[in-house]
């Protein structure tokens, strides 16, 4: 039987789902995953050690593997037997162990047919019938076709904060940098750039650091994300009919006003979930632009929430004063020996507050806007056209089964891209559910077995 | 106390203003944000919202219950000693505030539930909680002992995100597992 082999680039979650699928999917396919870490699964959202960095759903809807959902918890009951149900929200470094351990059980099943290059992709070719795919090491390797699986983007740059000054660091333009949570004193103030899931993150972090100094959250709005609430026995999952994503809004909106509402929109919000990417697909740019400009951070604290044990560290510290959030635009910021001064223009008001803290931390989300991404690999696939950013300049073009639509609006039968370099084609994209059913799907569309026309591949 | 010359009436009207706007905001954030304040403006800790202390149970005032049914806000004066046994909160959200003596919190996890309808619990870490101290209720986590650890009398104001006529109280069996017993808070005031 003829082999195919896929290169995969990145090794997170959702090249590990993608390769596991692919070798347990068919004997006569190979895998080929770039990653420069040397324990792959973990990618960047499992990879914290820190135990206050909890999921943002609970166990039971985290199974890598749609066809069985109960497939995480009974790892997790194996694993750590009586710490945790079905509604527990677990560490997110768990999680990076049952991927490992996913990650670890491909290998076995595969043997050769899964090969790890410890790289990054650098460059990625068309070439005859084929890929041709370089990386970081100078190694080179050809294959059938490729993935793109870097996950989530650096984060967005955030306006005003100044590049490097001398003397010790004290603007960090990630939160996922290591030393970005390590303050020089207990009692520093720090500023948090961002209010949503990241800068929770860094509040949790700082803590576990040993930070309990004051803490800052700016944002335009100054929203925080909701927090999730599990009953016993949840709502019935409710469908809406309408066919716009602001109908979702206002579906949700009018749940809320019910007695038991508390609970009920977000029983709405996570029963519309499967059918918001093909109401996002049908939306004009018009729409989807002004979805972004004026609903999308409303859907997003919504719709990306907080676990409860989260949501009751936070509630204890801003109660108790320590953590502070405030709306509105940042100036330019200057760095100073000892202080960054940060001038805050408050939202609704003509008040500007001049911030001092001894360290300022982008917690902004990911940069969408593919051009402005230093990767190597995504700006060669501009440079040659075979990524195209969307019209609305979020993400890029990506056709429904995955594949890459080049400049000229033709759907490769070579290229594909998997999680969360897929939104803004889609905007449910970036959770354990959804791609594991996307892994499912390309590894189907992908074997030789059932290999067709990737037009034809259902979405 | 000057401020105990107000009526209760009063005293409510202006913790339930701020109360309700928070509630409607639906996080817990928020409305402990808001109890933390009115506690430091010196709102929660009148006496006039306080029934006396009573022998044998702790002493539970219904303060407010918004018409919609949206939530509640109770008064409990706890007697040295007195404690509630472990108990849920129906499933509600909500907040809970210490505005004078010293309470201790002791938190449960639900991990598993047997076929008889019995409960299996993670015993989390106690803490004390002083004047000034939030606690809050997010399903799943809204099981917990909550009691007067100190010695004088304690009291605690209570925000609940909906109508709480009914919580259910548990009670250890000897292996580990505990027994559910349905509680009617409406004879409790």
């Amino acid at each position: 039987m003829a082999e195919t082999t896929v290169l995969v680039a990145g090794g997170g979650a959702s090249g590990v789902l993608l390769a596991a699928r692919l070798v347990q999917r068919s004997e006569s396919v190979r895998v080929v995953l770039v990653d420069p870490h040397d324990e792959l699964g973990r990618g960047m959202a499992y990879a914290t050690a820190c135990e206050a960095h909890l999921l943002n759903a609970p166990a039971a809807r985290m199974s890598a593997f749609p066809e069985e959902p109960e497939h995480f918890v009974r790892w997790l009951a194996e694993r750590h037997p009586g710490r945790f149900a079905a509604t527990s929200f677990v560490p997110r470094a768990l999680y990076g162990d049952y991927l490992v351990a996913i990650a670890a059980r491909a290998h076995d099943t595969a043997g050769s047919r899964l090969h790890h290059v410890r790289a990054s992709a650098t460059n990625v070719v068309l070439r005859g019938a084929g890929v041709h795919l370089t990386c970081s090491s100078g190694e080179r390797i050809e294959g059938d076709a490729f993935v793109l699986a870097s996950g989530n983007a650096a984060p967005a740059w955030w306006p005003g904060m100044p590049t490097a000054a001398p003397g010790a660091q004290r603007v960090f333009a990630s939160a996922w940098d290591e030393r970005a949570l390590m303050p020089q004193h207990a009692d520093e103030p720090v500023l948090l750039l961002g209010t949503g899931l990241t800068a929770i993150d860094a509040v949790l972090g700082l803590h576990q650091n040993g930070h309990r100094g004051p803490v800052w959250m700016v944002s335009r709005r100054g929203l925080l994300p909701h927090e999730h609430r599990l009953l016993d026995a949840p709502p019935a999952a409710a469908h809406p009919d309408g066919d716009a994503i602001e109908d979702l809004l206002g579906y949700a909106r009018m749940l809320a006003r019910d007695a038991r509402g508390a609970t009920t929109w977000r029983a709405a919000i996570d029963g519309a979930r499967p059918k918001v990417n093909r109401l996002w697909r049908s939306m004009s740019v018009r729409d989807q632009r002004s979805f972004v400009r004026h609903a999308l951070p409303y859907w997003n604290v919504h719709r990306h929430r907080m676990a409860p044990e989260t949501a009751k560290i936070v509630a204890d510290f801003i109660a108790t004063g320590r953590l502070r959030m405030l709306a509105g635009r940042t100036g330019e910021m200057t760095s100073g020996a000892t202080v960054v001064r940060v001038p805050v223009r408050l939202r609704g008001s003509d008040e500007e507050i001049v911030l001092d803290v001894a360290r300022v931390i982008n917690c902004s989300g990911p940069e969408h806007d593919v051009r402005k991404l230093a990767n190597p690999l995504m700006q060669g696939l501009l440079a040659q056209g075979s990524l195209t950013p969307t019209a609305l300049g979020i993400g890029a073009e990506i056709a429904p089964n995955g594949a890459l639509v080049d400049r000229d609006g033709v759907a490769s039968e070579r290229l594909f891209a998997i999680g969360p370099v897929r939104f803004g084609a889609l905007i449910e994209t970036t959770a354990i559910p959804e791609i594991a059913v996307q892994a499912r799907e390309l590894a189907d569309a992908l074997s030789p077995s059932t290999k067709r026309s990737p037009s034809s591949t259902r979405s | 106390m000057l401020l105990s010359k107000a009526t209760a009436d009063e005293v409510i009207d202006s913790l339930v203003r701020p109360i309700a706007r928070a509630v409607k905001d639906d996080r817990v954030t928020t409305l402990a944000a808001t109890l933390a304040r009115l506690e430091a403006t010196g709102t929660l800790a009148n006496p006039v919202l306080f029934a006396a202390p009573e022998t044998g149970r702790y002493a539970r005032r219904t303060l407010w219950q918004d018409v919609d049914g949206k939530f509640v806000v109770v008064a409990i004066t706890w007697a040295p000693g007195q404690s509630s046994a472990l108990h849920d909160h129906d499933g509600l959200w909500g907040a809970e505030i210490v505005v004078g003596g010293t309470m201790r919190e002791t938190a449960f996890q639900l991990v598993d539930r047997d076929r008889a309808g019995r409960y299996r619990f993670l015993r989390g870490a106690s803490r004390d909680a002083r004047k000034g101290t939030v606690g809050t209720l997010n399903p799943p986590l809204e099981y917990h002992e909550f009691g007067n650890a100190g010695p004088t009398t304690a009291h605690s104001i209570h925000v609940y995100g909906g109508t709480l006529d009914r919580c259910r109280a548990f009670t250890a069996d000897t292996d580990g597992w505990w027994n559910a017993n349905q509680v009617d808070l409406r004879r409790h005031g």
